[in-house]
């Protein structure tokens, strides 16, 4: 670390208003009137919107990170509206139709089966149904790849749904039928070759079907990270804990916090001089699933 | 293993309750202050984040509880700042005085080079800096709280990074003792 580096960090830490203003202490009268009024608070007209939100998002996270492991079966679905779908994929067949939609409970179940360049024809035949969907297929990780990474729409209300139940990679998304507001999709694609992605899982390199799959690298050192790296045919960028770019040799003691692939064959390693806590079952779990 | 609290008794609901929010009050609470103009209302952003968290516990992921609070904070501050803009314009047609709104600006005035660095970015980049400068997220952990990939949260601290430490060489004043003149590089800082 330099010290031009030094002195951002200082200046901002010096600045942080928690440290002069910090937390009451348990114990205090201030600490325990804020958790009585926390739970005798009365419901906000934003409650549910605001925990469902986030728990959707913090699902989806999990989600893509389970992505290579999970086997979910078919579900078995009421109606197929002009249904086609490529070999290999859920159902069979051999149309070109990259969209598959079902109608189920009251909803529309949309499948994208096909990374289709022109997405035009997947719009038009949505906007057949009444439906506003705007698609765009983005470069992705290797697990990424056919995974339904973003969305933005609705009005306001959790109306649209990432799908389950169809074998992956096949994304999915569901609104109801009287669906009304514009939607946009964000569904990873393969990269071209050399081409930057544009999403990769939230645990990065060690998820399965990326590169580092299986690696253990979380919190080792770098001067081992770095055989892994090598072994695996891997170039990578390092980073300091200020986020700053240094050699593997400067950094060899430091360990592994984090991993990002930003192409194929390149990673961005982030480190911190210390090891950081152990990840929760529930990742380790996902991260080591065949 | 974890259990979801819609399986346990109310009183083991509220014990494990109580013990989530003296695992992350503080953090919470912290989260809040850098974003609020008081300890006050800091409390009354904790308390509502809270409230939430106590009565949609069924929707809580016991796992990933800590990034889950945060977020809620994050709306909470949100739905906050919306209800004191209205506030704000109802109070500006009746109060003439400004006093009160300065007050809280002095709290800041030893580290102004710094505020006023964070002042010229956008409301999104100044996020990404606290996070990482002062809540002490990674990378990953900015990237799942606000549904964005890890790669673009990386790249638009850089940005932000790199705007602050020129807007700070900029502005910064000999005076102020906090800063060296010319001192700081685009690339600088704990972020």
């Amino acid at each position: 670390m330099t010290g031009n580096d030094n002195e951002l960090a200082q200046a901002l830490s010096r600045a942080d208003p928690a440290i002069a203003d910090p937390p009451p202490v348990k114990g205090s009268v201030r600490y325990s009137s804020i958790l009585e009024a926390a739970m005798n608070r009365e419901p906000t007209r934003d409650d549910h919107q605001t925990a469902q939100r986030i728990r959707t998002r913090l699902r989806w996270t999990r989600r893509r990170l389970a992505m290579a492991s999970a086997a979910v079966g078919v579900a078995a679905v009421a109606l197929v509206i002009g249904m086609t779908v490529l070999p290999g994929l859920p159902g069979g067949g051999t149309a070109q139709a990259a969209v598959k939609v079902q109608t189920v409970d009251g909803r529309y179940v949309i499948w994208f089966t096909k990374m289709a360049e022109d997405t035009k024809a997947i719009e038009d035949e949505l906007a057949s149904l009444g439906l506003d969907v705007k698609i765009d297929f983005v470069s992705a990780s290797p697990s990424m790849v056919g995974t339904l990474v973003a969305s933005d729409g609705g009005d306001g209300t959790e109306k649209y749904l990432p799908a389950s139940g169809v074998a992956d990679p096949v994304p999915g998304v569901s609104v109801p039928l009287d669906y009304h507001s514009s939607l946009t999709l964000w569904v990873g694609r393969p990269a071209e070759p050399g081409e930057p992605y544009s999403t990769s899982p939230a645990l990065g390199a060690e998820a399965p079907g990326e590169a580092l799959f299986g690696s253990h690298i979380y919190n080792m050192k770098v001067k081992d990270a770095l055989e892994i790296l090598k072994e695996r045919a891997l170039e990578a960028e390092w980073r300091d804990s200020d986020n700053t770019t240094r050699s593997a040799e400067e950094l060899a003691e430091s360990y592994v916090s984090s991993v990002i692939p930003v192409a194929e064959g390149r990673m961005l390693v982030f480190t911190e001089p210390d090891p950081r806590p152990d990840r929760p079952d529930e990742i380790e779990e996902a991260l080591s699933a065949n | 293993m974890s259990t979801n609290p819609r399986d346990m008794d109310s009183s083991l609901a509220e014990a494990r309750y109580r013990s989530l929010f003296d695992a992350h009050f503080a953090d919470i609470w912290r989260f809040a202050r850098r974003r609020c103009d008081s300890a006050h209302d800091a409390d009354d952003v904790a308390a509502e984040t809270f409230a939430v968290a106590w009565r949609r516990r069924d929707d809580m992921p016991i796992e990933d509880a800590r990034l889950w609070l945060f977020g809620v904070a994050r709306r909470v501050l949100a739905n906050e700042r919306r209800s004191a803009e209205r506030q704000n314009k109802v109070r500006l047609r009746l109060i003439e005085s400004a006093a009160e709104e300065a007050s809280t600006d002095a709290i800041f005035e030893p580290q102004s080079v710094v505020w006023d660095a964070l002042a010229v970015l956008s409301a999104g980049e100044r996020d990404l800096i606290i996070m990482r400068a002062w809540d002490g997220l990674t990378i990953g952990e900015i990237a799942t709280i606000l549904g964005c990939t890890a790669n673009g949260v990386s790249l638009r601290l850089y940005k932000a990074r790199r705007k602050m430490a020129r807007e700070m060489q900029r502005k910064e004043k000999p005076a102020t003792g906090h800063v060296e003149s010319g001192s700081l590089s685009p690339e600088g800082g704990r972020l």
